[in-house]
């Protein structure tokens, strides 16, 4: 009898000890990996670099914008949230050359699984919005005062900036200034991907912004660039942007 | 024995009486007597203004900017003792030199003209007029051994500090140092750092009475009108003022954002014709050729003359070059293409430029920026 008693004792804690791994299993938490770029028309969007653009040569010299609540979307319901406000800059101060940068998000303590999609805000949700530089810590995103326009008491959420010729005559005196910004402006978008997240790590999600889309209307048609080279800054008059923030549906991108 | 005993009571009084506090900086090196109890500086800021970014490795001490404070003063910094940090950066003028560009201690002028360091704690997207370096530590070594600067070397300062009968005691205070031999060019960078991080404007100028503290005749009318066009507000209010395009590049609380900008002042063909590389010099990158930081506008009217090698003697000439519209650099800013009202009918679009009355608001809401405050505050003035 006092030979069956040690395995009698054990069984329980084997029994134990196993049911503990499955819950590890199931506690298991995965990394995701988001890659935002900037394109033109499928390719990396470089600075100075001249694009054909409804017949002209287009180029950039700023890109970057601001997205709120980036969500991973549950197949059943639900979403994780990735961040609560990010500032993607694509043409940093810093480069070392003009190949726009691909910036990268690693998020950890994700729970692994498929998931249905991504959802994000482009801009600065209005809850945020409300506040101005002043009420974030240095290295918040939204600490930046060169972000900030407090004529608008706004952050400005997206600043695409360039030049063009739209005569073709060599000089590019077409000077393109589209900043937008204030609560009106401010969407979300739903980009429905299959997106896999495990514990070890899967490929990046690249989130894909494309100019050239930024700057089609939804019939196809290039938007008039050369009548509204400045958005006006005319918080009762925010047509432009209204018209552009409407394109980034089908500008911007998902792919894993 | 009893003489020797006597010698060495002799000696150890002598020493004693030589070291700054009456007590331990010795001959020998050791400064371990030294009370050391850092005390946290609280550096002083408008409400409206951010928090100041402090790194994690160089917290603010009372101990580490009196210190700071003494060094950007001191002489000592130059190979003939006759320029300190102050030489180029005089409070009165708003911590600038007044000069198109400064000159060192050799006579010899360098290319660029003297930075403001009014809220230059804020500056975290690079020093120096094309951002070479990224902290205030690191930028504190460089004017030592600058030929055209202090040309002096920071072997020779850092012998002169840890024999100077009162630096080894400050920066025991400051640091913790044990012994004067610890004394390296890397704590006299921080302690100068830790003194400009303190440079942060009162709040009590004009503009800042009328846009945070609500005293609507701090402005006059021509300066409200001048201010609307800076930062393009008039539109929005239903005032036919146009954009003036300033508050792009000086913006929030600090009025520059501290990026980097062709702002057209030079003309050439191609990027490779500057006088200037600019931010090219730090970063490689061809198209930075010509760019340089966005100064803060505040005290602006303190810090003539202006841009980046002094061209311009008056705010006036500021605003004619900037109202001109003028295409300059093939990575000239489009912004600088825009000041004005969109000429209609013009293609593609053109933009007015500003009236005489215009200009002369912006230049009269300018002045409103003053911060005579700040550059009276006794705490940020020569201890000397």
């Amino acid at each position: 009898m006092k030979k069956l008693l040690l395995p009698l004792l054990l069984l329980p804690l084997f029994a134990f000890f196993t049911a503990c791994e499955n819950d590890d299993d199931d506690n298991e938490v995965g990394v995701i990996t988001l890659a935002f770029e900037a394109q033109y028309d499928g390719q990396q969007m470089e600075k100075y670099k001249n694009y054909d653009y409804n017949g002209f040569p287009l180029q950039f010299s700023r890109f970057h914008t601001y997205l709120s609540d980036v969500e991973l979307l549950r197949a059943e319901g639900g979403s994780v949230r990735l961040s609560e406000i990010d500032f993607i800059e694509f043409t940093p101060d810093d480069a070392p050359n003009d190949v726009s940068a691909k910036v990268y998000r690693t998020i950890a303590g994700i729970p692994p699984g498929e998931y249905a999609g991504l959802r994000m805000g482009v801009g600065v949700k209005p809850s945020l919005n409300a506040k101005n530089p002043s009420d974030f810590n240095p290295g918040h995103p939204l600490y930046l005062e060169s972000e900030y326009w407090s004529g608008w008491k706004s952050y400005i959420f997206t600043k695409i900036e360039g030049r063009g010729d739209q005569n073709n005559d060599g000089t590019q005196d077409l000077f393109v200034v589209h900043h937008y910004g204030s609560d009106p402006v401010y969407r979300t978008y739903t980009f429905n991907q299959p997106i896999t997240v495990s514990a070890s790590g899967n490929l990046p999600v690249s989130v894909i912004f494309d100019l050239k889309q930024i700057f089609t209307l939804e019939n196809g048609s290039p938007y008039d660039l050369p009548a509204n080279p400045q958005t006006s800054h005319n918080q009762a008059n925010i047509s432009i942007a209204e018209v552009i923030v409407e394109n980034y549906g089908r500008a911007i991108h998902v792919e894993q | 024995m009893r003489s020797l005993y006597l010698l060495l009571f002799t000696v150890a009084l002598i020493t004693g009486a030589c070291s700054p506090d009456g007590g331990s900086a010795n001959n020998d090196g050791d400064l371990s007597d030294i009370p050391y109890s850092p005390q946290p500086y609280t550096i002083p800021k408008p409400e409206h203004f951010p928090e100041v970014p402090v790194p994690k490795d160089n917290p603010v001490t009372v101990d580490g900017v009196q210190l700071g404070r003494r060094l950007f003063y001191d002489p000592i910094l130059s190979a003939d003792s006759t320029m300190s940090c102050a030489s180029c950066h005089l409070p009165a003028m708003s911590f600038t030199d007044g000069k198109a560009v400064s000159t060192g201690i050799d006579g010899i002028a360098g290319a660029r003209s003297s930075m403001s360091l009014l809220n230059i704690a804020y500056a975290t997207n690079g020093l120096f007029w094309d951002g070479r370096v990224k902290t205030l530590e690191e930028q504190a070594l460089i004017p030592v051994e600058d030929p055209i600067e202090l040309h002096h070397t920071w072997p020779q300062v850092i012998d002169q500090l840890r024999s100077h009968p009162e630096y080894p005691a400050l920066f025991r205070k400051a640091f913790g140092i044990g012994d004067r031999s610890e004394i390296t060019k890397e704590l006299a960078a921080k302690a100068i750092a830790q003194f400009e991080r303190i440079l942060i404007s009162s709040g009590a100028s004009r503009f800042d009475r009328f846009e945070y503290y609500g005293e609507i005749d701090a402005l006059d009318d021509e300066e409200i009108d001048g201010k609307l066009m800076f930062f393009d507000e008039a539109q929005g209010i239903g005032i036919n003022l146009p954009d003036a395009q300033c508050f792009h590049c000086h913006g929030g609380i600090t009025l520059t954002g501290n990026q980097y900008f062709n702002n057209g002042i030079d003309s050439v063909g191609s990027l490779s014709e500057f006088k200037d590389p600019g931010r090219f010099r730090a970063t490689g990158n061809p198209s930075d050729q010509g760019k340089f930081r966005a100064p803060t506008i505040r005290n602006i009217a303190l810090t003539a003359p202006y841009m980046h090698d002094g061209r311009f003697q008056t705010l006036e000439a500021v605003l004619d070059r900037y109202s001109s519209n003028r295409i300059g650099a093939p990575n000239q800013d489009p912004l600088t293409q825009q000041v004005g009202f969109p000429i209609p009918g013009s293609d593609p679009v053109r933009y007015t430029g500003l009236t005489a009355y215009q200009k002369r608001a912006i230049v009269k809401f300018l002045h409103t920026l003053t911060d005579t405050t700040f550059i009276h505050n006794p705490d940020i003035q020569s201890p000397y």
